[in-house]
């Protein structure tokens, strides 16, 4: 398969193993991927010019959290068209996962098969 | 009349009025003083049901100290109880959030090595290999759904269960359903006959519904004892009604009621695998979505679950 577009994807989650095993699937199938494992990095990286066409995020995570990263990327007019797709472990009905606006919530544990058709049609977007 | 006294009639009515109150002015010396024969008779009496009647006051004021202790006992154990489900739910919650991470790096990792090996023409892997993963593939799916089923005993004990009703093709669903066992149903050489001339369409959750036909289909499966299984879908007046039909070891009657509670499992389902999470669920989403799960057995006979759904 060939990546429609040269823009990298970006994933930030705490856990080290899940990060480790999505930047290696990703990249077999042609991505180009900025792992980050706090939410604080990958802002910075974000405000400093990486324009990733998706940004995988992560919700439960020390630190900076998926919610605080999500509201400060709105505050910025530059970031805020950035797409966000949360995988979370977070209960989604109870843990205030739906007080976030605007985002694709995937549960985790899921399907490579999902992940990947969700990927896949944002990157088709970005094309 | 030989009363000694002068108005005996109200001498009583007053020692009646002092018993009345808990109080008695008759004393032995009294009774032995009082000259008139019948008199004495009759304050005797009256002294004996005093003596009476404060002893069942003070019976009665005992057991009624009993009682409050009992109740006090009864109130403490309840809270003890509250307290241990509270803090059963709670590991519940944690340990099934705290699960769905690794999880779900073995899922991806799992998926991602299977499909890699099953294309890649020069690392073919051996049909030893390939088994071994898909093995390990079904593995994954088992502790998945465990763990999909702890979280949702969290999510219903914090707050009920939330519905996504769409328009749903209830024979579409069970279709689906018995497709997705035709694996299982082949290994096991258990046939599947589905009795649904119509569609039957209404308002529920699909994947909910889904849950609960699968998790019906499951049992039978696991207590059907290896013959057919009937699954019918019909509309019954103003109810859609799936009804799942096994021939296996089936449930005493004294237990019928209690299979649907949380982490209880029939005597008969004692060695198969499983929390004891499923038909619980399962109810708890019949009941959210208006309707409800029934059950007719008999030992060694079978069992007949039915979901009645509102259309």
């Amino acid at each position: 398969m060939t990546v429609p577009t040269r823009r990298p994807l970006m994933i930030i989650d705490d856990d080290d193993d899940l990060r480790k095993a999505l930047t290696l699937i990703m990249s077999t199938y042609g991505y180009e991927v900025a792992a980050f494992g706090d939410a604080r990095g990958a802002l910075g990286a974000l405000e400093s010019g990486s324009a990733p066409f998706l940004i995988l995020l992560d919700l439960m995570m020390a630190g900076m959290s998926g919610w605080e990263f999500r509201a400060a990327q709105l505050r910025n007019p530059k970031l805020s068209g950035i797409p966000v797709v949360v995988l979370t472990a977070a209960n989604t009905l109870t843990d205030g996962v739906h007080t976030l606006s605007d985002v694709e919530i995937i549960p985790k544990p899921f399907a490579l098969d999902s992940l990947l058709a969700v990927v896949e049609r944002h990157a088709r977007a970005a094309g | 009349m030989l009363w000694s006294s002068s108005n005996p009639t109200d001498r009583i009515l007053k020692h009646l009025a002092e018993i009345g109150a808990g109080q008695c002015t008759i004393t032995d010396d009294i009774v032995v003083a009082e000259p008139d024969p019948e008199m004495r008779q009759v304050l005797l009496g009256l002294l004996v049901l005093y003596e009476d009647l404060s002893y069942a006051s003070r019976q009665r004021d005992q057991s009624d100290a009993k009682l409050r202790e009992v109740a006090e006992e009864r109130t403490r154990l309840l809270e003890d109880r509250n307290r241990a489900i509270e803090a059963r739910d709670q590991f519940l919650a944690v340990a099934a959030h705290e699960l769905r991470t690794p999880i779900a790096t073995l899922t991806l990792l799992v998926d991602h090595l299977i499909t890699t090996l099953s294309r890649s023409a020069e690392n073919a892997p051996t049909d030893t290999a390939l088994e071994e993963l898909t093995l390990l593939k079904r593995q994954v799916h088992r502790l998945t759904a465990l763990v999909v089923q702890m979280l949702d005993v969290s999510l219903i004990t914090a707050g009920g269960l939330k519905l996504v009703p769409s328009r749903v093709d209830l024979r579409a669903v069970v279709r689906d359903v018995v497709h997705r066992f035709d694996l299982e149903l082949q290994q096991r050489r258990v046939t599947v006959v589905l009795d649904a001339p119509q569609p039957v369409s209404g308002t529920w959750d699909e994947g909910r519904v889904d849950q609960i036909v699968t998790n019906l289909l499951s049992n039978a499966l696991k207590y059907g004892a290896g013959r057919p299984i009937e699954i019918s879908v019909r509309t019954r007046g103003s109810q859609a009604v799936v009804v799942v039909h096994d021939h296996g070891v089936g449930i005493p009657a004294d237990e019928q009621e209690r299979i649907f509670g949380p982490f209880t499992r029939a005597t008969t389902a004692r060695y198969h695998a499983g929390l004891g999470l499923g038909l619980w669920i399962a109810q708890q989403i019949a009941r959210a979505s208006g309707g409800r799960i029934l059950v007719e057995s008999r030992p060694e006979k079978g069992s007949t679950f039915t979901v009645e759904l509102p259309l």
